[in-house]
């Protein structure tokens, strides 16, 4: 069953120099339980697809298209349903640890805000809960965390802190933005953990926004590429990583420490400007007369999607 | 040797009425050669910025030498400070507070060299500074852009450009890539390496992604709370670490499976606090290793910090 469903959006903003175009007639389906993983350059649109579907863009942006959660368009919603859904049905995890908690509040309370708003508890059973949740996620000696402020955890234990209250109102679908950036091995390979355990626990789908190819191929079960606003590639984890068919898709495996560290030249254009053919021409090695001026569609080559005209 | 690094401590203390002590680099000694890299790798709040800073002698160390050049460095005052300061440079982890809001690009790029006032002509400058430019794969629109209106990858060309405007002997980078995407950091890593072989600078490269590490190293060192706990060539650790730590970190690596399996969350010490580091984490851990281990050669090249390291 398709819990969400994205069908021709597109997201921009105004501004002083023009309009920046940051998504690009993106059309994407999640699954019941399914993980998505959405993969980019900094700057290619992937964040901002993560909060078009929450709504938590600033107020010079214009979303069309259509979101469908469970028979709901999102973009037609009032605020206050919009607000039943944030948290309640779509969960986020948001992307720093250390600035995404409210520094004047003690951890527990953070956690008991979203189980007396989604869940309807009392006070005391909130609090009990919350302290039930920490454990689950591994923290020992939960109860004094929940007493102890954010400068007080480390950077690992503010993110299952964090976990725990994206998890308060059992959403259906929780969207993690950026949740390894910046990280140690050994916590990012707890994070990874942290997700697999929220997801086993709870059966939510996972939108996983990301430019870490390792942790995305842990988590996923399909990947989707972004470049420049627009999903250029969609398939299987496992074929997009061994097959890739997109130019930037290889390019961008080949840049990883492990394949040598060739990186792809130039730097991709910016979201303002207008190009009627593809997005990726200037970079590409494989180009064609025909790929300056044609605007490329979405066809499936070997049972990935791929937006190019001469991918093999 | 170009660099040399003699027993440098760095404490801090915390605490008014019950000071307590902390030791966040314990006894350091490594050197690096011209034109070679030492990789530095441990988990955060393992010290690895704080070495970064104190052989720069941004933050006073409690105790130790640093040599360039067989010359001492952090008791220099005045110009012979000054001096030291243009040889040795740091490219920080955090690409938009790396260069001053308010500056233009060129004029950030200007301002080492006249602070060292190494610039003979304004001509001659320019020159030259078109030439950096095109080293590290930036064009001339950029000169009059501030710092706002530049990616993360640029900016971390910006500052290379400056870096390598003052033609330094000896510099830190300490985790460059780690704010950055795998195409940019493969960018970024490739114009560094380039440039430091061409102009044979000895890089200290901090970073906790050890595939990063090995590509750019020659030698890596594993930190493990303020102690260097292993030093080998960087294939030889990769291959066969042999520090329950790093075998640790090149495992979770490789694998990303969680194998941080540990007997006892409390990070504490045993007492008496002269036990191992690694004592309470290690999975090996006996009744020898309640006393400190130094650091011994178990095979060429490679040194270990372990009682039960095999040889």
């Amino acid at each position: 069953m398709t819990l969400l469903s994205i069908k021709n959006l597109n997201t921009a903003f105004k501004t002083r120099n023009g309009e920046v175009q940051a998504c690009r007639n993106i059309d994407l389906d999640i699954e019941v339980g399914q993980t998505v993983g959405i993969i980019g350059e900094t700057g290619c649109g992937k964040s901002v697809l993560g909060m078009s579907i929450l709504k938590l863009l600033p107020y010079n942006a214009r979303v069309t298209g259509e979101i469908r959660y469970l028979e709901q368009n999102l973009l037609t919603l009032s605020d206050q349903a919009m607000r039943e859904i944030r948290g309640g049905g779509i969960g986020l995890l948001p992307q720093s640890p250390s600035t995404s908690l409210n520094p004047a509040m003690k951890i527990g309370t953070q956690i008991e805000e979203g189980l007396v708003l989604h869940r309807k508890m009392g006070k005391p059973a909130a609090k009990q809960k919350a302290v039930d949740m920490l454990t689950f996620l591994g923290i020992k000696k939960a109860k004094k965390v929940s007493e102890q402020f954010p400068h007080q955890l480390s950077g690992g234990m503010k993110q299952r802190a964090l976990a725990a209250i994206s998890i308060t109102g059992e959403p259906r679908l929780l969207i993690a933005d950026e949740p390894t950036k910046g990280l140690d091995a050994i916590v990012k390979t707890q994070v990874v953990e942290l997700l697999k355990q929220l997801k086993a626990e709870t059966g939510a789908a996972l939108l996983l926004i990301t430019h870490d190819l390792k942790v995305a191929e842990c988590l996923c079960d399909k990947i989707v590429v972004m470049y420049s606003g627009e999903i250029i590639e969609m398939a299987a984890t496992q074929k997009i990583l061994k097959k890739p068919a997109h130019p930037y898709t290889k390019g961008l495996l080949q840049s990883l420490p492990e394949a040598g560290m060739t990186p792809i030249p130039g730097q991709s254009p910016s979201l303002s400007q207008v190009i009627s053919g593809c997005r990726f021409y200037d970079r590409c090695e494989i180009r064609q007369a025909a790929c300056r001026y044609q605007r490329v569609p979405l066809s499936v080559v070997n049972g990935s999607q791929v937006r190019c005209l001469y991918a093999d | 040797m170009l660099i040399r690094v003699e027993n440098l401590c760095k404490h801090y203390k915390t605490g008014n009425m019950h000071a307590k002590q902390q030791s966040v680099l314990e006894q350091l000694n490594f050197s690096i050669a011209q034109g070679q890299t030492l990789g530095l790798i441990g988990e955060s709040g393992c010290g690895k910025s704080t070495l970064a800073r104190t052989m720069l002698g941004l933050t006073p160390p409690s105790g130790g030498k640093i040599f360039l050049n067989e010359q001492e460095v952090l008791t220099q005052r005045g110009s012979l400070k000054k001096e030291f300061c243009g040889k040795m440079q740091i490219i920080f982890q955090h690409p938009e507070s790396a260069l001053n809001p308010r500056m233009k690009i060129a004029q950030s790029l200007a301002e080492p060299r006249r602070i060292q006032q190494r610039y003979a002509k304004n001509l001659a400058a320019q020159e030259d500074m078109d030439s950096l430019l095109k080293q590290v794969g930036l064009s001339e629109e950029h000169l009059s852009r501030y710092p706002h209106e530049l990616s993360g990858g640029q900016i971390q060309r910006v500052v290379l450009a400056r870096i390598l405007s003052l033609n330094p002997e000896f510099l830190v980078a300490d985790e460059p890539t780690s704010m950055l995407d795998v195409s940019v950091q493969a960018q970024v890593l490739h114009i560094l390496k380039e440039n430091q072989k061409k102009h044979g600078i000895g890089l200290l490269f901090i970073s906790h992604d050890l595939e990063v590490v090995r590509w750019m190293s020659d030698q890596i060192a594993v930190m493990y709370k303020g102690q260097i706990v292993e030093m080998a060539p960087a294939a030889d650790l990769y291959n066969h670490p042999r520090h329950p730590y790093s075998q640790l970190l090149v495992e979770s690596s490789l694998a990303h499976q969680p194998v941080w399996e540990t007997k006892n969350t409390e990070p504490l010490r045993p007492e008496g606090g002269n036990s191992c580091q690694f004592f309470q984490h290690c999975c090996q851990s006996e009744e020898a290793c309640k006393n400190k281990p130094e650091l011994h050669e178990k095979a060429p090249g490679h040194t270990v910090a372990c009682w039960k390291a095999s040889l």
